[in-house]
This record gives structure tokens, C-alpha cells and sequence, in this order.
């Protein structure tokens, strides 16, 4: 963007302008469409879970407001704006206004360091992947002080439940990417990407396979564990079903947005919308290779590049469409699988939720990340870091070994983990019953 | 642990590729029983005479009290209805019917018959008095048939409760 205004402004018309300017309007352009992008996601998201799941449930949908109900979204827009503002006599009126926009302004963050496509990329942080968690995380801070401020007990305990899930899943979402972190040695997401080119084994790991944009983490045992985690907690932190407890509209109303109508709902109603879109979006980038696919690679080597800077700029616009059309693609089928589990699945209670994500999540990532280590001590050390034995080995048969090997710490883990869970669980419900008819013996 | 919840999975999938069972109703309506008791009609005989001929049977039968008539003697030269009197005011409020069919059972001349038609809606209350104009069919049409109760007598039996559409 910098490159292409400094071409435009300087050279082309040749004002000459300090490049502090032009670096300060590329960045106020991609911001501006980003916000532009944002709420654009939003709207769709809404319309294609409703018509999903309507779907699911033997229903049409939203089929009125234009061809096929594309319209929906933005009559219910209108409708946001034009209700009445309410806010309770006894609210914190000031904690009230502002949490909406603590909710909201984190998730805009986020869209900073998420590649859209081969070098289309806002900022590349170094630190990417833990400026994403770091921000995300922030809202927990807004939907507190919604909870806090709407003096309401459903509010309060809307609020308590959705601070106590996504603090006790954000643990399982890190260490789960902890691992691929180890295997790629870096943070940055535009790196996670780069390094997920090959054919189903990434060529980082095996020098000279074909890159067809297919070896993502996702075909790698230590990935798909990851991956397993990292999409459960996600849904956890997207508050979705089946752990949507935040806001149980069976149990505490709209849980910390019940006090709130018009723009404000909206607003909490947006975050959420882009959070998840975020958080499948994350997922697509880092287990499925984000934008990475047949042809973008070979697209992206033939356009204007740092690395190339004699390219052809149509070659810029075809890897960039189909970049962003493979991101977009895995993202948009990653939220069809969060509305499936939304039709398949109940809710879960606060104390199975939170025994799911502390006593099988987290103990199996970290298992996940002793199967990462292996798996980097196989495939990238040598003689320098006291592994002299694996020098003589062809890269093939170290990938082979770290594969085999990882495979089968993380089966037996899985198996193991599933075996004591749903055993412990059994026990609980089992002492839960006795209590019960303990109970009802006294009464009697 | 797993295949359970691979079940569901599959069962919400397969619901997905199913054919929806909304019904979008004001461009398709389902088609009601046979023997529904929607709105009401005044009959015509072939001749385009009425077939109501003012007895007051259907207002004494109507358990809801739904039914004004008020009777008029025929003119010997140009009878609107067979017999001595026809229906000079006909007159039922929807607002007090409640379409039990006690009045088309008894019509001695079959002139009062519930039809199909089951959009009744209306904005104010003195709306809902539907008028003889609005009951009697134009004269053209609805000749002498006999209503659908005895029309059924020779027909197959209803519709099952769930038809396929």
C-alpha cells in the first residue's frame, strides 16, 4: 500500500510529500475499508446462520426483504437504529454507554494483523498471533462492565459466567497454538502462512515438495490435536452453542446484553458477529493454511512483490481474488460448522463447561505441545542441539518418524483423557443422583 | 464420546438437504379440508333466482345469535325467490360466528352453504357485519349446487390432516 501511494503521490503526480504523510494515509485507507469489511461480515454472518440453521430445522428462513432475503441484515439494522435508547433508572449510566464500545473496539483491533491474502496484510507484526489473543481478551473487560453497570442480576450473571468461560478457554486456545508457534518459530501470522505451503507435508519440513498451497498444519498429528482444542475453545470464546451459556436466553435472559436495546444491543450483537468471524478466521489461517491454496503461491511468485518488484500487477489482482477467495471460503465454512453444532448441540451446564476446558482441554494440549517439541527435535535439530544420531536421516524418514511418533503420543493421549474424562463424569452424575435421593428421603 | 456426537452431527446434516415444511403462505395456500366451514355464501338457483327465501331458520338455529334476517314479501310480477318472501336484509356478523354449520343444516333450500374462503380480516368492528351484497354469489354463478356437506356423500373420503404439497 505505502509502495503503491509512494508511486501515485511522488513519482506520478510529483508532489513530492514527506512519506511520514503517505505512510500515515495508506494506513488510514486500509483502515478505512477494514471498518468498511467489518460490520459488512457481520451483516452476512447473521444472514447465512439464520438461513443455515433455519435450514436445519425444517424452516426457510429470512426469504422476505430482497431476492432470497439478502436484505435482512440491513432492515434489521434500521430497526436497531430507530428503537428507543433505554437505560435502566438504577444503571451506572456512564459504565452502561461505554461498554458497548469496549466490546466493540477490540474486535476492530484485531483485523490488524489478519492476512487476507498473499501479502495483503494491514500490518505484519512480529508478535501477530499474541497481539490477536492479547486484544481479544479486552472485551472480557467490556462485557463486565456491561454486566456490572446494567444493575441487573441477570446482567451480573451473564457477565460472570461469559468473564469466568473465555479466562478459563483462552488457556486451551494458546497452548494449542502454542504448539504450531513451536513448529513454525515464530508469531508473526504472516509467517504461520508462509510456512504452511507444500502438499500436505509442509515444505518446511520436506525440502522440494510440489507447493500446491496444501501443506497445512491440519495434516500433521500434532495440527489436528491443535486444531481439535483450538476450535472447541473457540467456540467458548465466541460464546456459541454448545457453550452459549453467557447469554442462556433460557436461563438469565440475554445474559449481560439484557439491559440493553437499540444501537448499544447492536453493537454487542456486532462484536460478537466479527469475533467469531475472527475466530474462524484464525483457525482457517492457522491449521488450514489461511489463504494459502492451489495456484496463489505460483500467482503471487509472477506479481509485483518486495521480492519481485518486476512483476505484473494483474498477477497482484488474480493471487490476491484467489487468496481471498480461499480465506474467505475455509473461514465461511468453519462458521457453517459452529451453526451446525448451534442445530446438533444442547447447552452445557457452568460446571461441566468449566471441567471440560481445565481437567481435558488443557492437559491434552499440553500433551499436544511435548508432541510439538518431538516434533521439532525430529525434523529441524541435529548434531549442534545433542541429536547426533538423526543426522545421518533423509528428511523424508525424520518427517516420517516425527509423524509416526506424534501420532501415536496424541491417539493414545486422546484416548487415554476421553477414557478417565467420560469415566469421571459418569462418577459425578452418579454421586449427583445419590445427593437427589438423599434429598428426597429427608423431605419425605 | 465421539460417535455420539457424530451422530447428531449427521442427523442435523441431513435435516439440512431436506425440503423445508414452511409453507409461503400468501403466494401458496394450502388447500383446506373438503368439508371446511370458512366464509359464508348465499346460493343462487339456475335460474339466477335466490335460494334464500327469508325463513329465519339459519338466525334460529345460530347458537351464537350471528344472523340478522329480516324478510320481505315478493312482488307476485317479479320474485326475487321461489317462494312468498325472499331476505330483505341478510346480514351475519363474523365477529359473533363461530362456523359451527348449524345454519347451513337448517337451510330447507340449501341457499346458506360455509365455502372455503378463510381470509376474514378486517380493521374496524363495523367491518366485520358482512352484508347481503357481500354474501350472495353474483348471478352467474354458483347455480343450484348442492352444498359441499351433501357433495361429499358421493366424493372420496377427506384428505388425510398431513397431505404432501
Amino acid at each position: 500500500m505505502y509502495d503503491m501511494l509512494y508511486n501515485l503521490i511522488n513519482v506520478v503526480f510529483g508532489f513530492n510529500w514527506p512519506t511520514w504523510l503517505i505512510s500515515l494515509i495508506g494506513h488510514a485507507a486500509v483502515a478505512a475499508i477494514l471498518f468498511a469489511v467489518a460490520p459488512f461480515q457481520m451483516l452476512f454472518l447473521t444472514y447465512y446462520e439464520r438461513r443455515a440453521i433455519a435450514r436445519m430445522q425444517d424452516r426457510v428462513g429470512p426469504n422476505r426483504v430482497g431476492p432470497e432475503g439478502i436484505f435482512q441484515p440491513i432492515a434489521d439494522g434500521v430497526k436497531m437504529f430507530t428503537k428507543e435508547d433505554i437505560v435502566p433508572k438504577a444503571a451506572d449510566r456512564w459504565v452502561h454507554l461505554i461498554a458497548p464500545c469496549v466490546v466493540v473496539a477490540p474486535t476492530m483491533f484485531m483485523f490488524a494483523v489478519v492476512p487476507w491474502g498473499p501479502g495483503m496484510v494491514p500490518v505484519d507484526l512480529n508478535v501477530g498471533l499474541l497481539f490477536f489473543f492479547a486484544i481479544s481478551s479486552i472485551s472480557a473487560v467490556g462485557l463486565m462492565m456491561a454486566g456490572w453497570a446494567s444493575n441487573n442480576k441477570f446482567a451480573l450473571l451473564g457477565a460472570m459466567r461469559s468473564v469466568a468461560q473465555m479466562v478459563s478457554y483462552e488457556i486451551p486456545a494458546i497452548l494449542s497454538l502454542l504448539a504450531i508457534v513451536m513448529i513454525t518459530g515464530t508469531l508473526s501470522i504472516v509467517s504461520i502462512i508462509d510456512a504452511q505451503a507444500g502438499l500436505f507435508i509442509n515444505s518446511v519440513d520436506l525440502p522440494g515438495v510440489p507447493d500446491w498451497g496444501l501443506g497445512w498444519f491440519i495434516f500433521t498429528p500434532v495440527g489436528f490435536l491443535a486444531f481439535f482444542c483450538f476450535f472447541i475453545a473457540a467456540l467458548a470464546e465466541g460464546e456459541r452453542t454448545p457453550f452459549d451459556i453467557p447469554e442462556a436466553d433460557s436461563e438469565i435472559v440475554a445474559g449481560y446484553m439484557t439491559e440493553y436495546s437499540g444501537m448499544k444491543f447492536g453493537l454487542f450483537y456486532l462484536a460478537q458477529y466479527v469475533l467469531n468471524f475472527l475466530l474462524c478466521g484464525m483457525t482457517a489461517i492457522i491449521f488450514f493454511g489461511g489463504w494459502q491454496g492451489p495456484g496463489v503461491n505460483w500467482l503471487y511468485s509472477q506479481a509485483i512483490s518486495p521480492a519481485n518488484p518486476e512483476g505484473m500487477w494483474l498477477f497482484n489482482v488474480l493471487a490476491g481474488v484467489l487468496g481471498v477467495f480461499y480465506f474467505l471460503a475455509k473461514t465461511y465454512f468453519f462458521f457453517f460448522v459452529m451453526i451446525w453444532i448451534r442445530g446438533a448441540y444442547p447447552r452445557l451446564r457452568v460446571d461441566q463447561l468449566m471441567d471440560f476446558g481445565w481437567k481435558f482441554l488443557i492437559p491434552l494440549t499440553l500433551v499436544n505441545m511435548l508432541s510439538a517439541a518431538i516434533w521439532v527435535g525430529l525434523t529441524r535439530w541435529g548434531a549442534a542441539e545433542g541429536l547426533a544420531f538423526i543426522e545421518g536421516w533423509s528428511a523424508g524418514v525424520r518427517w516420517g518418524v516425527a509423524f509416526a511418533l506424534t501420532l501415536i503420543i496424541n491417539l493414545a493421549t486422546y484416548i487415554m483423557m476421553a477414557r478417565i474424562y467420560a469415566a469421571s463424569q459418569a462418577a459425578r452424575s452418579r454421586l449427583e443422583l445419590e445427593e437427589l435421593r438423599d434429598l428426597a428421603a429427608m423431605s419425605r | 464420546m465421539f460417535g455420539e456426537l457424530v451422530k447428531g452431527l449427521r442427523t442435523t446434516l441431513k435435516y439440512m438437504f431436506r425440503q423445508p415444511v414452511t409453507v409461503q403462505y400468501p403466494e401458496v395456500k394450502r388447500p383446506v379440508r373438503e368439508r371446511f366451514r370458512g366464509r359464508h355464501e348465499l346460493k343462487r338457483f339456475a335460474d339466477g333466482s335466490e335460494r334464500c327465501i327469508g325463513c329465519s331458520l339459519c338466525a334460529a338455529a345460530c347458537p351464537a345469535d350471528a344472523i340478522l334476517v329480516i324478510p320481505a314479501e315478493n312482488e307476485p310480477d317479479n320474485p326475487r325467490s321461489p317462494g312468498e318472501r325472499y331476505a330483505a336484509t341478510y346480514e351475519i356478523n363474523m365477529l359473533r360466528c363461530i362456523f359451527c354449520g348449524y345454519c347451513e343444516d337448517a337451510c330447507p333450500t340449501n341457499a346458506i352453504v360455509l365455502e372455503h374462503q378463510y381470509e376474514l380480516s378486517f380493521y374496524d368492528r363495523r367491518a366485520s357485519i358482512f352484508t347481503k351484497e357481500m354474501l350472495l354469489v353474483p348471478e352467474d354463478q354458483g347455480h343450484g349446487e348442492p352444498p359441499p356437506v351433501l357433495k361429499q356423500i358421493e366424493r372420496r373420503p377427506s384428505p388425510p390432516a398431513q397431505i404432501d404439497l
